[in-house]
């Protein structure tokens, strides 16, 4: 799944650091989820979009491998 | 995974684990002695340091049976109570990530537990006591989390 994590927070100039407080998360989860490491729970997705004011479809987006089973 | 600790219990978890294993150690000195006396290679080592001839190395008990057995049942309490009280202890910061990692770390633990026992239980070469079978569990959770941590929360 790709995000535009790295991309939403540059618009509106928020640290890691400080998107991790803004959602109750810590740092390194943040920094999981920009590095693909990590697809946040439906609830996490939620307060991420509404910190960056839009909504979950332009931050994250499906790939193709996603609907196939690992 | 709930976790009912504050965090500095894992402080507390791995001071009563290392107690643990020192009780472990002092109650298997007589055995180590035995172990060392029955190796001719470290007699050979002293009567040359020494500077005396073949004079056989003879076994005094270190500590009595019955203190040893009781040393090693308080090092198997010790070391199952440190490991979960570092299990149930709480991450600087708990998130849903660090949730799930846990629960990884639960899945593979009680796999990786259960396929030792079942080869010990086929091949028969040890015999082996239930609750060093629940010791591994403990110990593989504890090396599974933190790989997971030491992978995935990098800065």
């Amino acid at each position: 799944m790709k995000n535009l994590l790295k991309v939403e927070r540059a618009k509106k100039n928020i640290t890691q650091a400080e998107l991790a407080r803004l959602v109750s998360v810590s740092r390194q989860t943040i920094n999981a989820i920009e590095l693909g490491k990590y697809v946040p729970s439906t609830m996490l997705s939620l307060k991420i979009a509404h910190v960056f004011e839009t909504t979950v479809n332009e931050i994250f987006e499906l790939e193709n491998t996603d609907w196939f089973k690992k | 995974m709930k976790t009912y600790l504050p965090h500095y219990f894992k402080k507390i978890g791995i001071i009563i684990v290392l107690i643990a294993i020192a009780l472990s150690f002092i109650a298997g000195a007589n055995e180590t002695e035995k172990g060392i006396i029955e190796d001719g290679n470290f007699a050979q080592s002293v009567n040359a340091f020494t500077n005396t001839k073949d004079v056989p190395m003879t076994y005094v008990e270190i500590i009595s049976p019955g203190t040893a057995n009781t040393l090693n049942w308080i090092s198997i309490v010790f070391s199952m109570s440190g490991f979960l009280m570092y299990i149930f202890s709480s991450e600087k910061t708990e998130d849903e990530f660090i949730q799930k990692l846990r629960y990884q770390s639960l899945e593979k633990s009680l796999l990786i537990t259960w396929l030792v026992a079942l080869l010990f239980f086929i091949f028969r070469q040890v015999e082996f006591e239930a609750f060093y079978i629940l010791q591994i569990q403990l110990i593989a959770y504890v090396f599974i989390f933190h790989r997971y941590k030491t992978r995935y929360l990098t800065d």
